[in-house]
């Protein structure tokens, strides 16, 4: 008797670390990428007034995020709301700028660029992809994420970078929270590099 | 019995922690490459011809970059009648040059009475120099402009549909650009002079030739 509930238990155990076979269903993530309280607290003393164009999704597939593939077989996709990459991550960095003091906000491609008065960031998503894999009681995840900017400032004058963004996490019991506070926190730090990287004269964009 | 559980227990448990543990293990990198700053441009723009001066085209005349210079537009598109201002215009001083976009008036009926007397500024691809033709448009719609006083020009960049959106949307501001310095250098006030770009995002031709793809590459002056 005891052999047998302790065999059960432990067969229980197993099939809960090893997790159950996937259905193909969708997840979406919630990305934001927020500075930490310590960012916070270096605002930007000049604080230029952004215009963020939807970003231009350059991804070879563009259908999702990306794919867990599970340890009993199947997978599950992970996506953005909408599916439109390109729209959440210029979203994200209007969020992110406007938590560091900024005055930024994602304009529609067709709005007039108020030129005389406002950086105009755009930006291609080369690359933005998690995924996780799931073996035996482990689940490694990975996020990567490449993302091209462009800033041009009211005298014509422009700063571009390619920010790379690679993370990766091993976790236990696997959640998909745990693939979005990843890409969340691998998004995070490439806008906090694109701002150390960049200052701020006279509401124009330099590189430091 | 028992203690052969406990055997198995024990390695178990501590598999367990030993698994648990792994969950600490978290890593992000993050670095930035081709980083660039470019200083503010400057269209070649040349000098705007003095009114006594007869202007010289065959020496300032910008090479071609590709394809073809707009023809005269088709007439048969005649969404809407030509306004009277246009009539308006027509016994000022003949220039030697036609005026190769009558089509603009065409497809902005909204525009206000005086834009409609204005004439848009066509590019050469990848272009935000102003050719001898968008230079004599100027001077005309110069004429327009120092007579409607107290409206706010507003000079529209438009490109093509060829590349990215940012792209375009740059080299619109650029092409509007251009228009603002060579009209600011024959008087009108910069104050008054507002820029936009809409990049490729507002056509006026819809097709996916060089014809329509040339309409799109302009300059589009608006009187507000």
């Amino acid at each position: 008797m005891l052999y047998r509930t302790f065999f059960m238990v432990l067969g229980l155990g197993l099939l809960a670390l090893a997790g159950c076979a996937g259905q193909g269903q969708v997840i979406d993530l919630n990305v934001r990428a927020l500075p930490s309280d310590a960012e916070m607290a270096s605002k930007a003393a000049e604080a230029p007034t952004v215009a963020l164009v939807p970003f231009e999704d350059l991804r070879a597939d563009k259908s999702r995020l990306g794919t867990r593939t599970h340890f009993w077989g199947g997978v599950t996709h992970f996506n953005v709301p909408a599916g439109k990459v390109g729209d959440v991550v210029a979203q994200v960095t209007a969020d992110y700028l406007k938590q560091k003091g900024w005055k930024a906000a994602v304009a529609p491609a067709a709005k007039p660029a108020d030129s005389a008065q406002q950086v105009m960031l755009t930006g291609k998503v080369q690359e933005l992809s998690a995924n996780a894999k799931s073996r035996f009681m482990n689940t490694e995840i990975t996020v990567k994420s490449v993302i091209a900017v462009h800033a041009t400032n009211p005298d014509g004058s422009t700063v571009r970078m390619t920010l790379n963004g690679a993370g990766s996490q091993s976790v236990f019991w696997f959640c998909p929270e745990d693939v979005q506070d990843l890409l969340n926190d691998v998004l995070k730090d490439s806008l906090h590099k694109l701002l150390t990287d960049t200052k701020v004269e006279g509401a124009r964009l330099r590189l430091k | 019995m028992t203690r052969s559980l406990r055997l198995i227990s024990v390695p178990l448990c501590l598999g367990l922690v030993v698994a648990l543990s792994a969950c600490a293990e978290r890593r992000i990198t993050t670095s930035v490459q081709d980083q660039a700053f470019v200083a503010a441009p400057m269209a070649k723009v040349e000098p705007p011809p003095r009114a006594a001066e007869a202007p010289a085209p065959t020496i300032s005349a910008p090479p071609p970059v590709e394809e073809r210079v707009p023809e005269p537009p088709a007439p048969p598109i005649a969404k809407a009648p030509p306004p009277p201002v246009e009539e308006a215009r027509a016994p000022e001083p003949p220039k030697a040059e036609p005026m190769p976009a009558p089509e603009a008036k065409l497809e902005q009926p909204a525009a206000a009475a005086p834009s409609a007397a204005l004439t848009d500024v066509f590019f050469d691809f990848d272009r935000f120099t102003l050719r001898n033709d968008g230079q004599t448009a100027l001077d005309v719609d110069y004429q327009v402009i120092k007579g409607a006083s107290g409206h706010k020009l507003v000079i529209e960049g438009h490109c093509d549909e060829r590349g990215t959106v940012e792209y375009n949307l740059v080299l619109g501001e650029r092409r509007a650009h251009a228009v603002g310095r060579y009209l600011e250098n024959l008087g009108v006030p910069p104050s008054e002079i507002q820029i936009v770009s809409y990049g490729k995002e507002r056509p006026f031709c819809t097709d996916h030739n060089y014809d329509c793809w040339q309409k799109n590459r302009r300059a589009h002056l608006v009187l507000q």
